[in-house]
Order: C-alpha cells, then structure tokens, then sequence
C-alpha cells in the first residue's frame, strides 16, 4: 500500500506522461511538414540538399593558390613576337582543388591591355580537351571562340567534380592588320568558379 | 517498476515532448512572425555561419536593407542564396542587391531584383544537420518511431494487473500519428512549413597572365653619330666656353638608330697633344686609354660625366666617338678636336695697403701648376719699369698679391703706370694667358724724397 502510495504521489507530481506524449505528436507534425515541403513544393523556394563543410578552389596551370589569388605568369602560352595572321597555343590545365566534396562551374573571361596598339587585334579560341597541332588547337570541344580577347566571357564547362580538371587547349591569333612594331599586350585569362549546389 | 525503467521513460517523454512542442513554436512563430530557420548547405558566411548552421532569418522590406546584412534570396535556378550585401541600388519600386559570401574574393556574378528579403538575423550551430536529416525517408522513420514510443509511454497499460485498455483506444495510438504525419504534410505541401534550405555558396577566381607583342624587324642599320660638342676645330679660352651645356663641363654627342633596335651603347676616348689620354677620372701618359662610355642625357644626346675645369687644361684635343645598337650594329667612329688655351683671369684688384698706400696687386689663380708674370710699364712709352715671376706654387682658388715696388720707374719719376698680368706655362715661356691692365700712379710722399705707388691714374 505504502509502495503505491508514493507511486501516485510521483505520478501526480510529473503527471502521466499524457501530455508530453501529446506534445511529442508535434514532432511528426513537423516532420511531416519538412518532408513534405522539401519534396513537394509549390512555391519552389524549398530546395533539398545535403550541407557541404569545405572550401572552393579553382586553380590553373598546375600552381595551388590561396587568397588572395593573383594572376599567374602562364609561361606555356608564349605570344612574344606573334606574326600579323599568326597564332600560338598552349594547353592549360583547370582543376578543381576544393577542400571536401565541393562540385563547382566556371566562367572564362578574358582581357588584353593596349587595345588600340595590340590588344584589340588579338582573338581566341578554348577547345576542351583539345589538341595542339603546331601553334593551333584541334579536336575537342570548342568552348569558345573565336572571339576576341576582350569580349571573353562564357560559362566554359559541365561541372567539375572535385579533384578533376579540364584541360583546355587556347589559341590566340592576330589579326591580319599591320601593327607598330614592339607594341605590347597584357593577355590575362580569368576564371571565375561557383560552387554547384549538390 | 525500477527506477532506471523509470528515470529512461520520463527523460524519453521530457525530450520527445521538447521537441514536439518546438516543432509546433516553430511552426507558429513561422506564420505569426513570418520568422523563416534556414539551413546553411555551404560554409562560405563562415565563420558568421557554418555550413549545417540554422539560421533564423525574417522578412522585412527591401527599403530597410542595409550594406553588411546577410539575407536569403530565390536565385535564378529556383534555390535561396545566403549571403552579405555589398550594394544596394534602388531599382524602381524595388532593390537591386549585390551579394557576396564572406569567404568569397568576389561579389556573386548575378544581382537580385528583391523587394522583401529574408534577413538572418541569428544562427544557432549544428541544428541545422538535425532538420536536414529531417526531410530524409530515414528522419521520418525515426520521428514516427519516437512519436509511437512516447505515446505507448504517456497511454499504454502501466499495470499489467489493471484491467486491458478498450481495443478503441488501441486503435487511437497509431490513427493519431498517422493524422499528425497527414496534417504536417498538408501544411508543408501548401508551402506553410516555414523552413528552408539555402546555399551559402563558394566562389573562387584564378587567372593567368602572359604578355603578347608585336615582332621587332631585324635591324641591319647601324647608328649614326653627329653634333659632337665641342664642335670640330672648336676653340676656345679655357674649358667652360666650349663644353656641354646640357651636363655641365662633359663632352656630348648625338647618336641616333633608325634601324628598329635603338642605341645601346655610346663610348669616347679622348686624347690630349697626341701623348695623354683621359681613363676616366684624370689624364694619362700615352694613348692606351680604353673608351669611356657615355650616358643617354636626353633624347638621342649622350654625354661623358666626370670631366671637369681642372682636368681640361689648356692644349689640343682629339675625340674619337663610337656606337652600338641593340642589334650589334657599330657606327661609322666620329672624329672630332679642339683646342683649348688657359683661361682668362679675371681683373687683377689693386688696393692700397699702409699709412702712406702703397699699390698692392691681387687676382685668383685659375689653374694648377701655371706662373703668372706681372710687369709694370710706363704709361706715356710703355717702358718696362718693373717685372716679376708668381706663382709657381700656387694652386686654383688662391689670390695671389703682388706689391708694386715704390721705386718703379726710378727716382725723381712720377706719372701712370700699367700693371700687366700674364700667364705663363713655364716661367719664361709663351704667354697664353690673356693680359690685364690695371693702372697705378706713382707721387712723391709730402715734404719728402720718398716715392709711393697708388692704385688708379693720377
């Protein structure tokens, strides 16, 4: 008797449980309003995915590159003294050196500096796994081109997962005009890279 | 019933019902406040918020945007983006935004037309794994199960002697939880479960840089020396009349390229009387000296550096020019000379000195090594009076005096008479200075047979 006496008497104190219980129902009302809204949604804000701990690094030409990233002396794309109606190629390598399981896109953009003198006669074409043949690219996919260097700006590539790379085989010819002799150009090649949600 | 029994089945209730009502806040905070949790997918706001973050994040109105608020927003491809505002540009009724991660080295490449934002205004760690998991097949095998476990718990038989529960309430147990997962799944089907799912995404730039140029012709043109100064058979008094102007006392030359490549290199060698050369710093016995290398003064001008008055003295001088170009080609040498002889002296001074006067001469010594002769002569026959040999010790800068004897002329004489100062090589030798004059007078001292010179005519 004694015994059941101080069982109740601690049942009155939390209760039965019934309420706890009840509220503990909330859970599957949450859930199932989670559930629902990330796979079936009607206003489309909500979109499933997996959280991703890391971080994005795109680098170029084989060189790791921290921030802040400075651009690079490519020295495999040598334009010194590039003939009127001539090209030179090289193939760079683009590698997605992220830290974790982190996917991403990229865009090429490029510029050339003394547009008057140099830069603007200069044109480019980027062919994905491409080949050189001489000082010009075959074969591959053409990314770009030819466009001219200061008008570069596409979106290059199907994602690239992390630890894979691209090789891209670029190719930049002059014009036909003629030009003042030791006139020079600073050709950068800029690749901006977005993380792809997974 | 043990007490472990029943320490595990209150804190199982407490939990599940923790959670259950939290769920439900949540989900009414969502609707009254229109307050929005957010779980971050990607780390680029870390370290404000981490990736598997939740974020709690409310609407307000564009208009009360400001630069370093970190808001939510659809993105092109139907997902949010969480990251801090940059810019903000007015756009009609609406705002433009420019957004950036704070790990990220460059703004996001798209802009966002908003006129409300979700703004995270607080993050609580980690939470936002437990809801991600949530939205998985296995999260609602797991929020089913503990929902079962906490109803048979807070419902089910305590007492096995107690008489059985009624078979309706049996049933109630499992209808119940079936409805909850049916109602949380129309809330969340009719887009009222408040929560979302954001990326926080990473960007990341890399650039490469080469430098084009336009090719240089072969240059067969050699370069062409002219206007040395001093001029061919220039000459001159002294060294200051006839060296450079555009670097101070050296010698200059023009050389130009029209071949493409362009001077590199200008050199002079200079030689004195045919038996001393210049090295560089002084002149030297014999012709043996290498070319001394010219700098670019402006232009196409080059000149020596390192000559001055005091190594240019008087005599003849033979300068042989050379050049180079960047491309190796050599000038045709240019030859050129000049002479030069001693500088001028300036006026000699003349004060008087004693009680009674007495005509002191002074003048600077403008050159090393050189005699200066002075002779007093008569005015009206330029008879040589009075004659002397100075300075064969004295150096450039220093005055040298000379005394006009009072017994010039010879006793009982009086009148004007001129001082000349000449320049001599060697004492006795040719003269190549040029000779001043500077009168004195000669009077008879007052009440006595004495003589004195005065400075300036009678």
């Amino acid at each position: 008797m004694a015994e059941q006496l101080v069982e109740r008497s601690r049942r009155s104190w939390f209760g039965r449980g019934r309420t706890r219980a009840l509220l503990a129902v909330g859970l599957l009302v949450g859930t199932g309003a989670t559930v629902t809204s990330a796979y079936w949604t009607s206003e489309g804000t909500v979109v499933p995915g997996s959280v991703t701990a890391g971080a994005l690094h795109i680098d170029l030409d084989g060189r790791q590159q921290v921030k802040p990233e400075n651009a690079v002396a490519w020295s495999g794309l040598d334009l010194t003294g590039i003939p009127a109606s001539g090209s030179r190629a090289a193939i760079l390598n683009v590698r997605n050196n992220s830290v974790g399981p982190v996917s991403l896109t990229y865009r090429i953009t490029g510029s050339a500096t003394n547009p008057g003198a140099l830069g603007g006669n200069l044109t480019v074409t980027i062919r994905r796994a491409g080949q050189l043949s001489g000082q010009q690219c075959t074969n591959g996919t053409v990314v770009a081109g030819p466009v001219a260097i200061n008008a570069l700006s596409v979106a290059a590539s199907p994602v690239l997962a992390p630890n894979a790379s691209h090789d891209l085989c670029i190719q930049v010819t002059r014009s036909a005009t003629a030009l003042t002799t030791g006139a020079t150009s600073d050709v950068t090649f800029t690749f901006p890279a977005t993380q792809v949600q997974p | 019933m043990t007490t472990t029994t029943r320490i595990v089945r209150e804190t199982f209730l407490w939990v599940a019902g923790a959670l259950g009502a939290l769920c439900l806040l949540v989900l009414a905070a969502g609707w009254l406040l229109n307050v929005t949790p957010l779980v971050f997918g990607s780390g680029s706001m870390s370290p404000a918020y981490e990736a598997g973050d939740l974020g709690v994040a409310r609407e307000v109105p564009a208009a009360s945007l400001e630069v370093g608020d970190v808001v939510s927003v659809p993105t092109s491809d139907g997902g949010l983006v969480t990251h801090r505002i940059v810019d903000v540009a007015p756009a009609g009724e609406q705002f433009l935004l420019t957004l950036q991660g704070d790990t990220n080295n460059v703004p996001d490449a798209d802009r966002y037309l908003v006129s409300s934002a979700d703004r995270v205004d607080l993050g609580i760690p980690h939470l936002g794994y437990v809801v991600n998991a949530a939205t998985s097949p296995f999260g609602l095998v797991v929020a089913t199960v503990v929902v079962l476990i906490a109803l048979w718990l807070g419902f089910g038989r305590r007492d096995r002697t107690g008489p059985d529960a009624p078979r309706r309430a049996r049933l109630l147990v499992p209808a119940g939880a079936v409805g909850a997962i049916v109602v949380g799944g129309l809330l969340g089907a009719g887009g009222q479960a408040p929560w979302a799912f954001t990326s926080a995404y990473w960007t990341d730039t890399a650039s490469v840089r080469t430098t084009a140029s336009v090719p240089v012709p072969l240059d067969t043109t050699p370069p062409v020396l002219s206007a040395p100064v001093p001029a061919n058979n220039a000459s001159g008094a002294g060294w200051a009349p006839v060296a450079c102007t555009s670097r101070a006392s050296q010698i200059c030359v023009t050389a130009t390229d029209t071949g493409g490549s362009g001077v590199a290199t200008v050199f002079v060698k200079v030689v004195r009387n045919g038996n001393e050369c210049w090295n560089g710093s002084v002149f030297v016995a014999g012709t043996a000296c290498q070319p001394q290398q010219m700098t670019v003064v402006s232009g196409t001008q080059y000149a020596t550096t390192g000559l001055t008055a005091a190594v240019m003295t008087a005599g003849t001088y033979q300068l042989t020019f050379t050049a180079t170009d960047a491309a190796g080609n050599a000038a045709t040498p240019l030859v050129s000379g000049f002479t030069l002889t001693a500088a001028p002296h300036a006026q000699p001074g003349c004060t008087n000195t004693g009680i009674n006067g007495s005509a002191r001469i002074s003048f600077i010594d403008t050159s090393n090594g050189y005699q200066y002769r002075v002779e007093v002569r008569r005015a009206d026959n330029n008879a040589l009076t009075h004659m002397a040999i100075l300075g064969s010790t004295t150096n450039v800068g220093q005055t040298v005096t000379y005394d006009v004897p009072d017994t010039s002329g010879g006793s009982g004489q009086n009148g004007n008479f001129n001082v000349i100062v000449q320049t001599q090589t060697t004492p006795g030798g040719v003269n190549v200075g040029t000779a001043t004059t500077t009168p004195v007078h000669r009077d008879p001292l007052s009440g006595g047979n004495d003589w004195r010179a005065y400075c300036g005519a009678e």
